[in-house]
């Protein structure tokens, strides 16, 4: 099948995104390059029914996350990283200090419902808007609303991030706060 | 074709994570602090994720097919 070079620049320069989407929300890498794979074959298959001038990144993002629940409701289980060591199967390791964080982040997110978690990366890390994430995923406007609610809330919980009491030495954290604090 | 770069800063650009007011009496928003903490660590797990190399497989399913017919516009 000819694709034209510019829908095949815009398809390569969504590899990054759709990867990491599909990292945080199946906690598995190689899993997570498996629905790439997938969403990118199944893109190039029905082109046809891209819609000029709609988010071609977007839609790549749809095609990923319905092959994912597909594959949820036959295994009937999430696939989760369940040792929490995703972090050493990147080709780059977090730096030492980051370490840590970025494994308290994974772990956190897969205690998540898969619901709750592609809204919040798809709003709070991909930066897509609410109206985008929720065609996306298939509801609507409230719903994600409610799903990123209720994920930021257990994401704080889970990671003793529930009062600015519990922010202790984060630096940047105390920055922001002094930024924000009244004159 | 050109290999794309993925700039941490793109991210910071989107800003914090939006503020979403609790449509459920029961739920109230987050503190600022926390809110900022929470979304700072997210942007930066899904930077390192981003920033991970591009695997030539993905790339060799690109390639493959030839441009020669004039398609749709991407984004």
């Amino acid at each position: 099948m000819a694709v034209d070079l510019s829908v095949r620049q815009v398809m390569l320069d969504a590899i990054p995104h759709l990867r990491a989407f599909a990292i945080s929300l199946s906690g598995n890498i190689t899993y997570a390059d498996d629905l790439v794979q997938a969403a990118l074959l199944r893109g190039l298959e029905n082109l046809d029914k891209f819609q000029p001038g709609t988010s071609m990144q977007a839609w790549l993002f749809t095609i990923l996350r319905n092959q994912f629940y597909t594959d949820m409701r036959r295994r009937r289980r999430e696939v989760e990283d369940a040792d929490g060591a995703m972090a050493g199967k990147l080709a780059v390791m977090p730096e030492q200090g980051a370490r840590l964080d970025f494994s308290d982040m994974q772990t956190a997110l897969a205690r998540l419902s898969a619901e709750q978690r592609e809204a919040l990366l798809l709003v709070g890390a991909e930066g897509v808007s609410y109206e985008e994430a929720a065609q996306i995923c298939g509801t609507n406007l409230g719903t994600i609303k409610s799903r990123i609610n209720r994920a930021r809330t257990r994401l704080a919980e889970l990671m003793d991030l529930s009062s600015e009491e519990d922010l202790g030495s984060d630096r940047l954290v105390r920055a922001s706060l002094f930024l924000h604090a009244s004159p | 074709m050109t290999m794309p770069k993925v700039d941490q800063r793109k991210l910071g650009d989107i800003g914090e994570l939006p503020v979403v007011s609790s449509e459920l009496p029961h739920q109230p928003a987050l503190p600022p602090g926390v809110a900022a903490c929470l979304g700072h660590r997210l942007r930066a797990f899904y930077a390192h994720l981003m920033n991970d190399p591009v695997l030539a497989s993905f790339i060799r399913i690109l390639e493959a097919m030839n441009g020669t017919r004039s398609a749709n516009n991407g984004r």
